[in-house]
């Protein structure tokens, strides 16, 4: 065995040294004296490192070989070797360098022993610039071709999804991912830099598919499609971007896969790829950034910006054709939400894996499944509500799980919910026609009163009062901070402390009446009023649906209706916020020079009762002694109303009088 | 058309006690304004001197009072001006509020004209029984004990106290004044918008024969 090893090394060196010798010297004989270097073509390199033998050297063969420096410390090299394959380097983007192009400490053959690192930033500037940045070279610091083969690199958009993601996998495991739900069909359809890459642009990619004989399903490829080419000279494009606009339209890739149905194709269809078209060589492995689901689960997403439909080529490989983004909405859909960030969940940080973690099967078939969701998640963090749900009327009657009503993807803070959104809660399933029929004034009640008004006897009520501006056919507007700063004129007002002059935090109605006014002196076109709502501040769980509860109508229809205990101002604040305050009853009860919520009055809140009875007494009782006044004022206006009643009857009359004694003169 | 007849109707000792106490009675009700609002009126200027000025005219309504009480109970007519009898108010009060209140703006003579002997009507009985013999002497006397605190304590004490006092001092100051206005406007209802007054001011008023 060893014998014919070294034959065979024998053989080559003879080799070797027949055709390195005329290669050094001819050169070296005619053009040393000239000055001149002469290029080292990669033919010569080659000589030497375009066959694997050079990996079966040993040190000392290979060291006979070159000009040694062993004062000079051996650079990394990553996995790559001192063989070149030339027939895979042909194939190459760099196939058009020479060797020394790259290695450019080499001017002369021998060359020497050890040889510095290969700057790829020569011709790849802005990649290394990009790189030197990341984190990945600051923690790995890991060179270019210790990821990327420079004898044997494809173009990039050549590499197939798992080849990309090979480069990845040459040293990271796939197994950082437990917390990604449906981490088998992120890996099935994504490339690792599609989350790990932030900044790179991605596209969504089409690719026609059908289903294979083992019913999996496969993409189509040329051969497969080329009887539907006739007429369009083999151009697979063509054929399907009928009108030659550059961009299939969904009727023309709908017409195509009718096509390709009739053609007995097995269920043809389109799938869908997220590849990354334009690298960008910062990577990232911050959690924050890329567990965060809405990166890509929006519609905005930003690989939605390009889409095309990979066609196979004739020869061999793919083009690409631009689609028409219209196919998105095509599509089987993805669970997608839309700007989550902006619900009351995506502020107070809530992730998407914090609910959807314990889901196994989210996408069954290609459709989303809800059918998957186990007990609901939303215990964990709304157990007073679950509480208080649990065990009323609507839990065991509908069976429905806080989902059934409530959107989690789209919530709003209840606050801001309008009484249209908080009424289209319960009117997803109830009918408010229905059932109604005693009540009186019901489109009334239906325009201003938000269904558990009623029908949620626990909840906390209040009586909400905003600014608005009611033109002259009776629109109300809301007035927003910059409106009111405006009509103050003043820049940038505290108009909470303009409210409560006297900072008690309280308002009483004097302080809301001086303020409107101050509005209205501005505003002579319109009218400025307090605008006002009843509305639930907390909601309850608990709903009925029947009972003398909800039809009885002095629950509202009384002064001592639950919602005059609470009466909030909300005061708009500079950046759209709103700060609220408490306000003082007397505003809806007292009569007022100019006109406060004109629109608001609830039938029976001036009734009197029980209970104002003694409210009176005890003010009696509190007035006391100025009583005396009281009266002796109401003698004094009486004996002057008796003097003004009784004169003006006497002039009145005067002519009469007169009449009188002339005739019996 | 008759001679108009002259009688005396009221004595210069009633018209001078008259228009003391009116003026009296004027100078109490400004003054007692000023008191009861203190933070509003500053007719008299300080408060005290409104209190000094109160306490005056106070004293002079008290001496007028027992002038007049002494008039009077001496002419023995006490009772018979002013004590109504029970067909007062069976048949001269009905009639002389249906005078004031209907008949007189049409110009019908008045149902009681005043004469030496009976000066008042039955309404006005009623109203001046009530004035002079409960209103004013009360008036007086709690004015009184509120002149000197000190003095009267054991009084007022038993009485129920300063608040007591003080709470009908107010209340029947307030009736005093609603009734002086109504007594002034009731003074032009006589044959001419002034005929009371001038017969107040020299005794006698002229009275036109010819109209029932």
């Amino acid at each position: 065995m060893t014998l014919v090893v070294n034959k065979k090394r024998r053989g080559v060196f003879a080799r070797l040294f027949f055709t390195i010798t005329p290669v050094l010297l001819v050169p070296f004989t005619l053009f040393s004296w000239a000055g001149v270097a002469f290029p080292i073509d990669k033919e010569v390199c080659l000589e030497c490192h375009g066959t694997p033998d050079i990996l079966e050297m040993n040190r000392e063969e290979r060291l006979e070989m070159v000009i040694p420096t062993p004062q000079k410390q051996e650079v990394r090299k990553g996995k790559l070797t001192l063989y070149v394959n030339y027939g895979k380097f042909r194939s190459t983007v760099h196939r058009e360098l020479n060797c020394v192009d790259c290695h450019t400490d080499i001017e002369d053959i021998p060359h020497p022993q050890r040889l510095g690192l290969v700057n790829c930033v020569q011709c790849h500037e802005e990649i290394v610039g990009q790189y030197d940045k990341s984190k990945h070279a600051k923690v790995s610091h890991r060179l270019c071709f210790e990821c990327h083969n420079p004898h044997a690199t494809t173009s990039f958009r050549k590499l197939s999804q798992q080849e990309r993601m090979g480069i990845c996998l040459q040293c990271h495991e796939k197994n950082g991912h437990r917390w990604l739900p449906q981490r088998g069909l992120h890996f099935q359809y994504l490339e690792c830099t599609v989350c790990h890459s932030p900044e790179a642009v991605k596209g969504l990619f089409f690719q026609l598919t059908a289903e294979g004989k083992d019913g999996k399903r496969l993409n189509l490829s040329y051969r497969q499609l080329e009887e539907f080419t006739r007429g369009y000279s083999g151009n697979v494009a063509k054929a399907i971007d009928r009108n030659g606009n550059g961009i299939v339209e969904v009727h023309e890739i709908n017409r195509f896969i009718a096509r390709l149905k009739e053609q007995e194709v097995r269920s043809p269809r389109l799938q869908e790829k997220v590849l990354v078209l334009q690298p960008y060589h910062n990577y990232t492995d911050e959690v924050e950034r890329i567990k965060d689901c809405t990166m890509c689960h929006v519609s905005d997403a930003p690989f939605y910006s390009q889409v095309m439909l990979r066609i196979p080529e004739m020869k061999e490989g793919w083009s690409t054709v631009k689609m028409d983004k219209a196919i998105i909405g095509k599509i089987p859909p993805i669970p997608s939400k839309d700007y989550y960030f902006t619900t009351v969940h995506g502020q107070n940080g809530v992730e998407c894996i914090d609910c959807h973690a314990d889901l196994t099967i989210l996408r069954a078939g290609e459709g989303f499944e809800v059918k998957g969701l186990k007990t609901p998640v939303c215990e964990h963090c709304h157990a007073d509500v679950m509480a208080e749900y649990k065990d009323s009327l609507h839990a065991k009657v509908s069976e429905k799980i806080c989902f059934g009503c409530h959107d989690p993807h789209s919530s709003v803070p209840f606050t801001e919910l309008s009484v249209e959104q908080r009424q289209a809660i319960c009117t997803k399933c109830h009918d408010p026609e229905r059932g109604h029929d005693w009540l009186p004034q019901k489109d009334l009640h239906f325009k201003d009163l938000e269904c558990t008004m009623c029908h949620a006897p626990q909840a906390e009520k209040g009586i909400i009062f905003y600014l608005q501006r009611v033109d002259n056919e009776g629109r109300a507007e809301r007035l927003e901070y910059g409106e009111v700063a405006k009509l103050l004129d003043m820049e940038r007002p505290d108009l909470g402390k303009l409210l409560d002059s006297d900072s008690n935090g309280f308002l009483e109605d004097r302080e809301v009446l001086s303020f409107l006014k101050s509005l209205g002196e501005k505003e002579r076109r319109d009218k400025v009023e307090l605008g006002v709502r009843v509305l639930v501040l907390k909601p309850s769980h608990n709903y009925t649906d029947k009972g003398t509860k909800a039809k009885d109508c002095s629950l509202c229809h009384s002064s001592r209706a639950e919602f005059y205990s609470k009466l909030i101002m909300e005061i708009p604040e500079q950046g759209g916020g709103i700060r609220t305050l408490p306000m003082d009853k007397s505003i809806l009860v007292g009569i007022h020079a100019i006109p406060v919520t004109s629109d608001f009055y609830l039938l029976g809140e001036s009734k009197i009762s029980k209970r104002d009875i003694s409210d009176i007494l005890f003010v009696v009782r509190k007035i006391g002694y100025k009583w005396l006044d009281v009266i002796g004022i109401i003698f004094i206006v009486g004996g002057l109303g008796f003097v003004g009643f009784h004169g003006l009857v006497r002039i009145l009359t005067t002519g009469m009088r007169k009449k009188r004694r002339h005739k019996e003169e | 058309m008759a001679l108009p007849k002259r009688e005396l109707l009221h004595p210069l000792t009633v018209r001078i006690w008259h228009w003391v106490h009116a003026i009296a009675i004027v100078l109490l009700v400004l003054t007692g304004i000023q008191l009861r609002f203190p933070d509003l009126i500053t007719w008299f200027g300080t408060f005290k001197r409104a209190v000094n000025i109160h306490n005056i005219f106070g004293f002079i309504v008290l001496f007028d009072y027992v002038l007049w009480f002494g008039f009077y109970a001496l002419k023995r007519e006490l009772i018979k001006q002013y004590v109504p009898a029970p067909e007062d108010f069976t048949i001269g009060m009905p009639t002389q509020s249906a005078y004031y209140f209907a008949r007189i703006f049409f110009g019908d003579p008045a149902p009681f004209e005043p004469t030496p002997e009976a000066k008042f009507n039955s309404l006005q009985k009623t109203t001046y029984v009530g004035i002079m013999f409960v209103l004013v002497p009360l008036q007086i006397v709690t004015g009184v004990l509120l002149w000197d605190l000190e003095s009267f304590h054991p009084v007022i004490e038993a009485l129920g106290g300063v608040r007591v006092i003080d709470a009908f001092h107010i209340i029947l100051a307030y009736i005093v004044t609603a009734f002086l206005i109504v007594h002034v406007y009731l003074s032009t209802l006589g044959h001419t918008f002034f005929a009371h007054f001038k017969a107040m001011i020299v005794g006698y008023e002229k009275k036109e024969e010819g109209h029932k």
